[in-house]
């Protein structure tokens, strides 16, 4: 189902929202202005906290699109969202809000990636994947993903003491499968060689079924 | 029911290698920990009963630490709002926590050691128990100067049955002299490619635990009702395997367990392999269960089945036996709350008594 949201437009003139749908991954979506036409396009593919929570698009479905002309011209005007594929509107907004924002250069490699939508920051950022990965192994069975997530995580095939005792505790319940990539992302051997691990969004994400 | 919020506290020995951000958290931290399968589904019970009602969730790891004083104000303060506290209790302790409405959650109804540790924790000190606002899915009673209490039950059950990989049925092998043997023999994969389609007839289904093994009159019951299936071809019957305390969750480990368990009763079983019984390795689809009869004992966490299960059934057999069964049997009916048909089942009555004629 398709669904989404204007939240605001900000005073560094972005507009910023989410747009999500079941059957797809990412949203490539378009906000047209009653006025003077399209405003901004891009993909609704960000993290947002607040969006895992509420379960919607695994978190990672907000946008922050950069509006033109700028965000005082829009403000009093109607604006559209509509999902780019199908070009079905998928939310209207009339006086959408202003708030102050800071447009932040990025100059390190950390801040770098911490805007890059394709990995994750902090395993964290993946809480609201929980029914993905139940479906994954619902799908696949529980070895197969104790073999992705050692795959996922630290990069190598999982040994067989450890697919069998994963396997076990996934079975009865004792750990799940979220818990199973915290474990791995927690260990010493990540800790070691830590690595970027993909966002849902990123193709090096192996759980989508 | 609740109201304002929930406070859940854990069994020390579980909070105690928990991995969280402090002693107050929220149930989100739990679900990257590694915990026993019994308490995770007891806690997810309750927190998804508090989230339905729109109810803030906190767990408090150490409750112990909370007694009196500037903590007890402090932990107060940062369960702002909060009323109610469901102590999760595995037998060993229940800690109330002053100020709260304390509810205990003796969530190892199906390991008879863990009854047997609660027994003895309500005989050494009932007053623990006095002020308990309620019990969830619980039929606790004790007694404190000679008057008997039994606090109120708080019913909670998940609508759908949680579920983490879908049920495999497998063969059941019984030779009582050879646990581990037959146990390998089911979970090989020629065993499972050459299993029969299981026989047309009612299912019959008995969700096992420790408990209900350690019962001897009902396993028993239940060994003659395998033999039954494995010999005259019965109606079809599916045995789930129990979540054993000191375990490892290993398959095998648990048909061991079964075949320890029903071989004690000295049924003798036939040496093939029975084409109406199988072993479940976790709880059945409902499209299974349809117009099933499940068997229920005291010694059931009932609660871990969802009421999807329990309201396909056509029949529940609720086995009784004593005061404690009766009891049991007022809280599973009130818990389910649908017209389910019931029958119930004596088990000790249904023993041939030994006479000198029959021995002759």
């Amino acid at each position: 189902m398709l669904k989404g949201h204007i939240d605001s437009l900000t005073t560094a003139d972005f507009i910023e929202g989410w747009a999500t749908d079941d059957d797809r991954p990412t949203l490539h979506v378009e906000i047209i202005a009653s006025e003077d036409g399209k405003a901004a396009e891009g993909r609704a593919h960000l993290f947002r906290p607040d969006l895992a929570d509420a379960k919607l698009g695994l978190g990672w479905c907000a946008f922050r699109l950069r509006v033109q002309p700028h965000a005082n011209a829009l403000r009093r005007q109607t604006l559209t969202l509509r999902d780019v594929e199908t070009g079905a509107v998928v939310h209207v907004r009339e006086d959408c809000p202003i708030r102050d924002d800071l447009d932040l250069p990025c100059n390190t490699v950390e801040e770098a990636i911490a805007s890059d939508p394709t990995v994750i920051t902090s395993l964290n950022q993946l809480r609201g994947c929980e029914q993905l990965l139940a479906h994954f192994v619902t799908r696949r069975g529980v070895g197969e993903f104790v073999r992705a997530a050692y795959v996922y995580v630290l990069n190598r095939p999982v040994d067989a003491t450890a697919l069998a005792g994963y396997g076990r505790m996934l079975r009865t319940g004792a750990i799940t499968p979220f818990g199973l990539l915290s474990v791995l992302a927690d260990s010493d051997e990540f800790r070691s060689r830590p690595r970027q691990l993909a966002s849902p969004n990123g193709t090096g994400f192996v759980f989508r079924v | 029911m609740f109201q304002g919020g929930v406070a859940i506290s854990l069994p020390g020995r579980h909070a105690a290698m928990l991995q969280v951000s402090g002693s107050v958290f929220p149930p989100e931290e739990l679900s990257g920990a590694v915990l026993p399968p019994d308490l995770r589904v007891a806690a997810n019970l309750v927190v998804d009963a508090a989230k339905a009602m729109g109810l803030p969730v906190r767990f408090v790891a150490r409750p112990e630490v909370f007694t009196h004083g500037v903590l007890s104000e402090r932990l107060a303060a940062r369960l702002d709002g909060v009323r109610d506290h469901v102590a999760l209790c595995d037998g060993t302790a229940f800690r109330p926590l002053p100020g709260l409405r304390n509810h205990l959650f003796f969530y190892r109804r199906g390991a008879a050691d863990a009854c047997r540790q609660m027994r003895r924790l309500v005989e050494v000190a009932p007053e623990l128990f006095l002020g308990m606002q309620s019990q969830v899915n619980g039929t606790l009673a004790f007694r404190v100067d000679g008057a008997w209490h039994r606090p109120p039950a708080t019913l909670l059950a998940f609508a759908e049955t949680p579920r983490i990989t879908p049920a495999s049925l497998l063969p059941v092998f019984l030779h009582p002299s050879d646990p581990e043997g037959s146990a390998a023999a089911s979970v090989s994969e020629e065993a499972e490619e050459d299993m029969p389609a299981l026989p047309e007839g009612r299912l019959r289904y008995v969700p096992l635990t420790e408990a209900i093994l350690a019962d001897p009159h009902l396993a028993r019951l239940l060994a003659e009702r395998l033999l039954g299936a494995m010999m005259r071809d019965e109606a079809p019957l599916v045995l789930q395997l129990p979540l054993l305390s000191a375990g490892s969750g290993d398959i095998a480990e648990q048909i061991a367990a079964v075949i320890r368990g029903l071989g004690s009763t000295g049924v003798t079983f036939p040496r093939h392999v029975g084409t109406s019984a199988r072993w479940a390795t976790g709880p059945l689809d409902v499209a299974m269960l349809r117009d099933a009869t499940i068997l229920v004992h005291p010694g059931l966490d009932f609660w871990r089945l969802g009421r999807d299960i329990w309201r396909a059934a056509g029949e529940i057999e609720m086995v009784q036996d004593g005061p404690a069964g009766a009891a049991f049997v007022r809280l599973f009916r009130d818990w389910l709350g649908a017209e389910v048909p019931m029958r119930l089942l004596h088990p000790r009555r249904m023993r041939d008594h030994v006479t000198v004629g029959s021995v002759l």
